[in-house]
């Protein structure tokens, strides 16, 4: 793939003590003096899709004003005006601007928000997160490989079925779930209920374990195409990928698995905890 | 994981099969596996590593990509490389490459401690409002607004906007600021004790300036961590909004 100016490298970027002299302009003359496309290896139309989405978030492409025309955005950013088209038509798709031929572009929406899936806090709100939301298994292999988990435990089962999972809220994809489940969990299950419950749940509602612990760790990242086309979100866009073991007696691991949400989707509230001591 | 991601990959090496297999960037997988190389004693101390032609080879991926993970590593100081000599690893990693948000004070107070931070005076994209947006409690008469950029080992950590009850900075002294993290500032005020508050989490976005800020991709995962701090008196005496680089950076809980 051809890359913009590729002789910068992270290596070129500012040091420390540039940033204090007047180096650095104050936005959006600043937008062009320092985009690197070559950074990435995404193509140049989608980075800069992602580049504009974010004027809008932030409100410096206010909505209902015209943006720059494509003309002197590629001046700016020094690419091909085909190009800025290119990456302004996936804004125009996802309604966030209109085009006319007389009136340039106009910024008519700013992405919607809402926020479907908590991370955090405790087990049973946790998997209140799943009873709300609609599951679709998209594919379960027998005896699957396990991966590593993220969390220590003691001892593996023989055993792990994998499932590959899609949520919805409201018809909409909120996240995709990668889990491995035990034979103790999947034995004690019929064979329709593997099919039409969450992991998670077959899980919890398993007579045959004990919950000992459950870990959780939430990471960041960008969804690819594959991510991107099942969770129905631009390329690109930031996902959070959350991790969980369940792990019952003797240290005995009985599931893993992590789950990609959209990013737009998650929020992470909690209280900051103060101890007896200042 | 899934069965046509596991086909995709039957078709590069067995070695990206193992090592390139989430939805990080390729070039995060990539600085997580060299660490873990010269960890493991794989790639020996003081010893050359592939040139970047044969890493490109090895993982199917562009020259480019590698030369971004190497470039990280080379500012974490795990590598070095001279002209002529090739790249050599120069240190084993001291510290974890991912790091937890803090979820007390007290880790909050901790983890600044080994942060460096510049002051962004002149990078300030926008006038930024004269005080923060209220929540919950009192607000302040007045705060004293910061923005900086903070580091970890040297790296572009955090750009962070942070709003101080103008009547702890001035009790305390500017002069204090500059030689401590916010949080140890905040605990020398004698009238105002930081006495509870709250973060959220939320995903974005690098735009240019936060991108060429914290030296990460244009248009890559930041976490934006927003907390608001309050003493005994209900009175918001803290205020931030932080732009996390997204990779090596996690939250970590246990639900049960």
């Amino acid at each position: 793939m051809a890359l913009g100016r590729s002789s910068l490298a992270p290596g070129s970027f500012a040091k420390a003590g540039e940033l204090i002299r007047p180096k650095v302009h104050p936005l959006p003359a600043f937008l062009g003096a320092t985009v690197d496309f070559s950074y990435d290896r995404t193509p140049i139309y989608i980075q800069l899709a992602t580049l504009f989405r974010r004027l809008v978030v932030t409100g410096q492409w206010p909505v209902g004003q015209k943006t720059p025309t494509h003309e002197q955005l590629a001046v700016q950013l020094d690419v091909n005006p085909a190009t800025i088209a290119k990456a302004i038509s996936l804004l125009a798709d996802e309604g966030l601007v209109k085009r006319s031929r007389r009136s340039g572009t106009v910024v008519i929406a700013k992405p919607v928000v809402t926020q479907a899936f908590r991370v955090g806090s405790n087990w049973r709100e946790f998997l209140n997160n799943f009873a709300t939301l609609e599951f679709k298994l998209l594919a379960l292999r027998r005896n699957a490989d396990l991966t590593k988990p993220l969390h220590v435990y003691k001892e593996r089962e023989l055993r792990y079925d994998f499932f590959h999972s899609l949520y919805r809220s409201d018809g909409r994809p909120v996240l995709v779930e990668e889990a491995y489940v035990g034979q103790q969990v999947i034995r004690a299950c019929s064979a329709s209920a593997v099919r039409k419950t969450p992991p998670l749940q077959l899980v919890d509602q398993s007579s045959s374990i004990s919950i000992v612990r459950v870990d959780e760790t939430v990471r960041f990242g960008i969804a690819d195409s594959q991510i991107s086309e099942l969770l129905q979100t631009p390329l690109n866009a930031p996902i959070a990928i959350v991790y969980h073991t369940v792990v019952g007696e003797r240290g005995r691991l009985h599931h893993h698995g992590r789950s990609f949400v959209r990013g737009d989707l998650v929020s992470i509230n909690e209280p900051i905890k103060f101890g007896k001591q200042r | 994981m899934s069965a046509s991601r596991s086909q995709q990959r039957k078709k590069g090496s067995a070695q990206r099969s193992a090592v390139l297999s989430s939805p990080m960037p390729i070039y995060v997988q990539l600085i997580m596996h060299f660490r873990q190389q010269i960890e493991s004693g794989q790639w020996v101390l003081g010893q050359k590593i592939p040139t970047l032609e044969e890493l490109a080879e090895e993982f199917g991926v562009t020259r480019l990509t590698v030369r971004q993970a190497v470039e990280f590593l080379k500012r974490e100081g795990l590598v070095s490389s001279r002209q002529g000599r090739g790249t050599i690893v120069a240190a084993q990693p001291k510290t974890i490459l991912w790091r937890d948000l803090p979820r007390s004070w007290a880790e909050l107070v901790d983890s600044a401690d080994s942060l460096e931070s510049d002051m962004l005076e002149l990078a300030r994209p926008t006038r930024l409002p004269k005080s923060p947006d209220r929540r919950d409690g009192e607000l302040a008469p007045n705060y004293h607004v910061i923005r900086r950029l903070l580091r970890r080992e040297g790296l572009p950590y955090i750009v962070g906007t942070s709003y101080l009850d103008q009547r702890i900075v001035d009790a305390v002294g500017l002069k204090a600021l500059k030689t401590r993290s916010i949080y140890r500032f905040l605990q020398m005020s004698q009238n105002s004790r930081p006495t509870r508050g709250d973060q959220t989490l939320t995903l974005g976005t690098a735009g240019a300036e936060i991108a060429y800020l914290l030296d990460a991709p244009l248009g890559s995962c930041v976490a934006i961590v927003t907390r608001w701090i309050y003493d005994q008196n209900d009175t918001l005496i803290y205020h931030s909004e932080g732009q996390f680089r997204g990779h090596f950076v996690q939250t970590s809980r246990r639900l049960r």
